[in-house]
């Protein structure tokens, strides 16, 4: 068992973490809570067994913590209105607010993903760590890794076109 | 085409969401809150001590070699054990022997209840029977009585239709009669009362100009008599002699 400095490793790990967590969830509150769970969680796991890579268990709980939390916002967010951010006064409100539904529209078909598959894309392309070391963390095979990867896209991309195709018509028919 | 397989959407939004990240720099009281917890934790885990012994300690090898042990011996003796109880036992008796000795026990000991069970189950299978046969003469009496009582009901329904139709007939030629008779009647009257009013106006005409002549003729005589009572009575002294009165008729006249 090996012994850290978890202050030092907060400090360190700490930017890699919140970023990984705030991406996924877009919000202060989660993302903190997220940032918290995440380290304890990581102190649990490193009393138990020998941890080779921090930062890969690191993301990896970052990741697995917001993706938890993404499908709990995106069941409520069913029911209950979803929280609308406001916009920046520099750029262009048109993009912005375009961006932000384009990313929204992606976080909500992630928390729709099974938990694998979920997994596995953000820690490809979020995490941008490769097939061997999503394989490592997540404790599965490589081809496994590649095939979660591939049905993920197709499923994220299937689900953006359908969103996409959906407001393309409500907007023609606001125009009519 | 649709224009959504002209662009990766997926890439897009990939990438609006590695725009959308924040500083990188975690907020501070979420850093120290952590670390507090950590602390926290860390301090209570060191009292409790450890929980779970890591996979590659020395004990859990030693635990581990233990319990092979002894499952092994465990399955040697029950194998020893089977078979000196195989080797220790009474050698088998001839079975045809204890089959005839045992039969006409076992038959007067086993006949009286597989007889009283043969019969239970006759019974039921003829219970069974009676019953099934039960509900489908029932059910085939009770269609035959529903087609009877259907074909009655046609048959009496169309009896009813065609006398209905006959007295609706009946009464259609009644009423188209009774209204010509009151037609007739109705023409008869008024040509009664035209006839009258005709008549009433002939006499009506009659009388007026009967009366309008007797009217002139009353006149005439007053007039008259009211001349003559004039000259009769008239003083001497009043003046020249009056004219005669005269209708605006007779003035009119040169």
């Amino acid at each position: 068992m090996q012994a850290y400095d978890w202050q030092v490793v907060v400090q360190e790990y700490g930017p890699l973490v919140w970023q990984t967590a705030y991406r996924l969830l877009a919000n202060h509150a989660d993302a903190a809570d997220c940032f918290q769970e995440t380290f304890l969680t990581a102190l649990e796991v490193s009393r138990r067994q020998d941890v080779r890579n921090l930062p890969g268990l690191l993301v990896r709980l970052a990741t697995t913590r917001a993706i938890d939390r993404l499908r709990q916002k995106s069941r409520q967010c069913r029911t209950d209105a979803c929280e609308v951010k406001p916009l920046a006064a520099s750029a262009d409100p048109l993009d912005q607010l375009e961006a932000q539904d384009l990313a929204g529209q992606l976080r909500e078909a992630i928390g729709e993903l099974p938990s694998q598959e979920a997994k596995v894309f953000c820690l490809r392309y979020l995490g941008e760590m490769s097939y061997r070391q999503i394989a490592r963390e997540l404790q599965i095979g490589i081809n496994v890794v590649g095939v979660s990867l591939h049905r993920a896209k197709a499923k994220l991309r299937e689900a953006l076109n359908a969103t996409d195709a959906t407001d393309e018509v409500s907007h023609e028919q606001k125009q009519r | 085409m649709n224009k959504n397989n002209d662009r990766d959407i997926l890439a897009e939004a990939l990438a609006q969401l590695k725009q959308q990240g924040p500083s990188q720099q975690p907020p501070k009281t979420v850093v120290d809150e952590t670390v507090r917890r950590l602390a926290e934790m860390r301090r209570v885990g060191d009292d409790a001590g450890p929980a779970v012994l890591p996979p590659s300690s020395p004990m859990r090898i030693f635990l581990g070699r233990t319990v092979v042990r002894l499952s092994l011996g465990a399955a040697a003796l029950i194998l020893l054990g089977y078979a000196l109880g195989r080797l220790s036992g009474p050698a088998p008796m001839d079975l045809d022997e204890l089959r005839e000795a045992l039969t006409p026990a076992v038959a007067a000991s086993i006949e009286p209840a597989i007889r009283e069970k043969l019969m239970d189950e006759m019974r039921q299978r003829y219970q069974v029977a009676l019953a099934a046969s039960y509900v489908k003469v029932k059910e085939e009496l009770t269609q035959q009585y529903q087609d009877e009582l259907n074909r009655f009901a046609v048959q009496t329904l169309a009896a009813s239709n065609a006398v209905t139709n006959r007295l609706l007939t009946e009464l259609v030629e009644n009423i188209d009669t009774a209204q010509a008779q009151d037609r007739t009647q109705i023409t008869k009257v008024l040509r009664q009362i035209e006839l009258n009013r005709v008549q009433d106006r002939t006499q009506l005409a009659a009388g007026l100009k009967t009366l309008a002549s007797r009217t002139e003729n009353e006149l005439s005589k007053t007039r008259q008599q009211f001349v003559q009572l004039l000259v009769s009575y008239q003083p001497e002294e009043l003046g020249p002699e009056p004219q005669p009165f005269q209708n605006s008729q007779e003035r009119n006249e040169p």
